[in-house]
């Protein structure tokens, strides 16, 4: 009698089951996680921007005796947040490489 | 086939994008019947595979490898489904003419009147006797796998079979 139960469940599992292989799905997946890196990688653009004007606006206010200072700061910031967005894929890249 | 799951699994943490396109075509099927078990409208079931597979890739290191790669994407799923669930009991009054039209809707790749059966089978079951039933009786998960994929113990995956199968056999009784 369960026999019979599970069978009929499992046949009409079977029939709602979508395709074995379905492309699309697989895309929206990729397409899904492109967006998302999209995403993240466009909100720490504009975080950098707004750091970037932030401390240059603060150095321009405290006169040309700071602009070297200003620009080791601001080149620092740029230089991190660039290795902050590319060094995790960079460092992927270098595994995959290795094994 | 574990073996080759597990190989997958490890060249995705080392962001082999071939990897995970396998993993998906693989396991896609499994998991997007398991979720449209449990969640009411093919579009949010789908919606939630696919975040699945996003977290599997994110989380790939997490795979320890003590139970099969389905097992551990079951896992997930059954904790998007749930967080969806919550999110969805919130707003329920606001969304439940959503979901009872999404079925007709769009359908993607099965045909309308088997979805419609198989949710109208499980309706009356609780969440987690839903997904206990739909992982052992549908997707033939083994009740160890099941307790393992759904963090819930042994006895309690055989209860809700149990009791599943007993509801099972009322709806199939009146309906089939």
């Amino acid at each position: 009698m369960n026999h019979r139960v599970d069978e009929q469940f499992a046949e009409l599992v079977r029939r709602a089951a979508p395709a074995a292989r379905d492309p699309m799905f697989r895309l929206k997946v990729l397409e899904r996680r492109e967006h998302e890196r999209f995403r993240r990688q466009s909100l720490l653009l504009v975080t950098l921007a707004l750091a970037v004007a932030g401390v240059a606006a603060a150095g321009l206010s405290l006169g040309p005796a700071t602009f070297d200072a200003l620009g080791v700061v601001l080149f620092g910031i740029v230089v991190s947040a660039v290795g902050f967005v590319y060094a995790p894929l960079l460092l992927r890249r270098l595994r995959l490489f290795r094994s | 086939m574990d073996d080759d799951d597990a190989m997958l699994i490890a060249a995705i943490c080392l962001g082999s994008d071939p990897a995970f396109n396998r993993l998906i075509d693989r396991h896609q099927q499994a998991v997007r019947t398991f979720v449209r078990g449990i969640v009411r409208g093919p579009e949010d079931a789908d919606d939630i595979a696919q975040e699945t597979f996003l977290s599997a890739w994110k989380h790939a290191r997490s795979f320890k490898g003590s139970g099969t790669a389905r097992s551990w994407l079951f896992s997930i799923a059954w904790r998007k489904a749930m967080d969806a669930h919550r999110r969805w009991s919130r707003g329920r009054r606001r969304d439940t003419a959503f979901h009872e039209t999404a079925l007709n809707d769009q359908v993607v790749g099965a045909a309308p009147e088997d979805l419609l059966t198989l949710e109208q089978a499980l309706a009356t079951l609780p969440l987690d006797q839903k997904a206990a039933v739909m992982l052992c009786l549908g997707c033939g998960l083994s009740h160890s796998e099941a307790a393992e994929a759904l963090g819930i113990p042994l006895g309690t995956i055989k209860s809700h079979v149990l009791r599943g199968r007993e509801r099972l056999r009322v709806v199939f009784g009146e309906k089939l």
